[in-house]
């Protein structure tokens, strides 16, 4: 089907749409090739905090409520009109299935009806390329150190694409879930990452010694220990004195997590001898980690914080350097939980 | 009036489009046993490939219309997410169809039934023990009229005591009644066999609804959880 | 392999999970309990190691379920931020519990009904602290 968009001005920058439902934020965003953020839309569903975490049948039914307005609004703002979107993009995992599905279908749809290309994107390549976009673009080669709730890692970024080289990865917990986790230990509620950087600011980070994993050698993280070391402290400690410490504790825990980031983080630097660090996820937006990540000597990006925790607009960016599917080749494209991608035919 | 109807409610992926010359084109995926749903997988697939087979594009649907449930919530909200998105982008109305009432719709052949039907029960598995049902009393012209129960979300043999009174009058179908066939018939309902295609959902039927039905904004066809446990009422802390 | 263990290291932990995984067939649902800390993930690894799974295996909190190819494929969920699986899509675990498959599940709490509905539940597994690196492991086999 021929489309007006082919015969118009070949200089004309192309424009992705890009939608986001990884885990509990429904996220669209309208980004140019060249990186530029036309919009950035982010409802965060705010219900699971009370329920400590992330509930999936919650976020499933809350994506579903909420997409079709996001959608709306990221084309309003960027003040594009659907058919003259060049690739539909979006994340298709790892992250909650049910929550996956209905960005993916949403997606699909949008691209099936105008029958745009489309192009299906890994969450991570998504952190990684946040660095990408506008107005100062962060350029390859770089180190890059993602950490979430749900991930832990540090690439090599040689390119823009998706085969950045994993270097270093968590064997259990991830650094975010290490917060909350350390936070539900603390009584503190969920997400536990700024209620512990909050309470943290008030506390000693020398007052109790945790485990960083110093002597792990190494590029992979661990956050187990860290975990069981902080519970037997607060049982050490008591209940009544563990409560008035609290903000020492967690000032330590914190200080922890940051080190045990950091301490592999030096050592990528120094392995591959590259100068430049990108930091991203939820947890880049912790202070103690930028302030800790700057003294490491490298030349230090960091996105500002809306690009750092779940967005859309780094799924349009990683889609920039991601082959495109045209129509009618990606109506069967199914989501993943983890790794474990599960080929489909059409 | 072109319509393209989809329903996801059940493990199968049915498509329909009615409209274009005198057929409705249709297609289906029903799970092997022990596959599970393609809902995410083929319901577009199988979209497309009505399309070509009817020689049309996107821009030649009037109308859409999605099964609402009740149903799996994965399975309704890929519909529903996919109907939207369709709707929207393409500007037409969407149209929210009962999956029970559609089911109700099947048409059977007299041959295949005994004479003297006067009620259909739709009733589909929901799972942990229960079936979604809902029933209808049928006309002369086995088109059925005023609503007799309605659609809930029940166990087996609470439905055959509800049903008890209608006695042989009662045509069960759905994968429910397939399931739970022994309670069912002991309240006198006839249930077709196992493989009769009349216990299947087809989006046909779904397309004859929505040809009277008023559509709508997209976004305010929603799922019909119909158990709606809702999970934020649940887990509300006390 | 039923009762009590007393485990000093995560390599024992791992050691007596990959004992406990030479007895399981596919469509077996082990479930992993104790508290924070514990060593549930532990566990776990150690068992899906002894069945061929050669991929990392972390917490999939964050998930809620991983699956690993395997010489027998595994699933590992982690039901934490599932409070009642009766509210949950009853096709949540669909694609985790199969009689193909082999599902330890960490945080069964409150679903231990329901999964005994959806798979055979071989073993249930307490893992307790006992100081330091010091664990006590129960496994009870119905």
């Amino acid at each position: 089907m021929a489309h007006d968009r082919d015969r118009v001005d070949p200089e004309r920058l192309r424009v992705i749409l890009a939608i986001e439902t990884t885990c509990d934020d429904t996220c669209a965003a309208v980004v140019t090739d060249q990186g530029e953020i036309r919009s950035n839309v982010i409802s965060s569903q705010g219900v699971h905090d009370r329920y400590g975490g992330v509930v999936p049948e919650i976020a499933s039914r809350h994506h579903l409520e909420l997409i079709g307005d996001v959608v709306d609004d990221a084309l309003a703002r960027a003040d594009v009109a659907l058919p003259a979107v060049d690739l539909v993009a979006v994340t298709i995992g790892p992250g909650l299935v049910a929550a996956l599905l209905v960005g993916a279908a949403t997606a699909k749809g949008l691209a099936a009806a105008y029958e745009l290309p489309l192009a299906g994107v890994d969450h991570l390549h998504g952190h990684v390329a946040a660095a990408f976009l506008g107005p100062d673009p962060f350029e390859p080669p770089f180190l890059s150190l993602i950490a979430s709730g749900g991930h832990t890692l540090l690439a090599r970024v040689t390119d823009h694409g998706p085969g950045y080289e994993v270097l270093g990865q968590t064997l259990d917990d991830a650094a975010g879930e290490a917060f909350d986790k350390g936070a539900r230990l603390l009584g503190l509620g969920y997400p536990g990452g700024p209620a512990l950087e909050r309470l943290a600011a008030d506390g000693d980070p020398d007052a109790f010694s945790f485990p960083t994993g110093q002597r792990m050698g190494g590029l992979d993280f661990s956050f187990a220990g860290l975990k069981t070391a902080l519970l037997y402290r607060v049982r050490d400690l008591g209940e009544a004195e563990a409560s008035r410490r609290r903000a020492d504790l967690a000032a330590s825990y914190q200080r922890a997590i940051v080190e045990s980031l950091a301490i592999r983080t030096e050592r990528a630097l120094r392995d591959t001898g590259l100068e430049r660090l990108s930091i991203g996820g939820g947890v880049a937006a912790n202070g103690a980690v930028r302030s800790r990540m700057s003294a490491l000597g490298a030349e230090l990006h960091v996105p500002p914080r809306e690009l750092c925790t779940d967005n859309a607009a780094m799924i349009a960016s990683a889609a920039r350097f991601v082959e495109g599917v045209p129509y009618p080749g990606y109506l069967g494209l199914d989501v993943y939980a983890t790794g474990e991608r599960i080929l489909v035919a059409t | 009036m072109t319509i393209l109807a989809f329903d996801t409610a059940t493990s199968a992926t049915t498509v329909a489009l009615s409209g274009v010359g005198d057929v409705v084109f249709t297609a289906r995926h029903d799970p092997r046993p022990g596959e599970r749903p393609g809902h995410a997988t083929r319901l577009l697939p199988l979209v497309a490939r009505l399309f070509e087979r009817a020689g049309i594009d996107w821009a030649a649907v009037d109308r859409i219309a999605v099964g609402v449930g009740p149903g799996t919530f994965t399975g309704l909200r890929i519909g529903i997410a996919t109907a939207r998105a369709l709707a929207r982008a393409r500007s037409v109305p969407l149209v929210g169809v009962s999956t029970l009432q559609s089911l109700a719709l099947a048409r059977p052949h007299p041959d295949a039934v005994p004479a003297g039907l006067d009620a259909v029960l739709a009733v589909l598995d929901a799972r942990r023990g229960e079936v979604f049902a809902a029933g209808w009393r049928m006309d002369e012209a086995g088109e059925f009229d005023n609503a007799l129960l309605a659609p809930r979300a029940l166990a087996p043999e609470a439905l055959a005591e509800l049903v008890a009174p209608l006695g042989p009058a009662a045509l069960a179908i759905g994968d429910g009644a397939v399931a739970f066939r022994e309670v069912l018939e002991r309240s006198g309902s006839f249930i077709p066999q196992d493989d009769s295609p009349l216990h299947k959902v087809t989006a046909t039927n779904h397309c004859r609804l929505a040809d009277h039905l008023e559509g709508g904004v997209p976004d305010e066809v929603r799922p019909d959880y119909l158990r709606a446990p809702d999970a934020e009422i649940a887990h509300r802390p006390q | 392999m039923s009762g009590r263990h007393e485990t000093s290291s995560f390599e024992q932990t791992e050691a007596l999970a990959a004992e406990v995984a030479g007895t399981l067939a596919p469509g077996d649902v082990v479930l992993v309990e104790g508290e924070l800390g514990a060593g549930k993930t532990t566990f776990v690894r150690g068992a899906c190691r002894a069945l061929g799974v050669d991929a990392i295996v972390t917490s999939p909190t964050f998930t809620i379920g991983q699956r690993y190819p395997g010489r027998v494929p595994v699933s590992h969920l982690d039901l934490y931020r599932v409070a009642d699986l009766d509210d949950e899509d009853p096709e949540l675990l669909d694609d985790y519990i199969a009689p193909d498959r082999v599902a330890f599940v960490e945080w069964p709490g409150g679903a231990v009904a329901r999964l005994a509905g959806l798979g055979r539940v071989a073993a249930n597994v307490l893992i307790e602290h006992a100081g330091g690196d010091q664990r006590t492991v129960t496994i009870t086999r119905p």
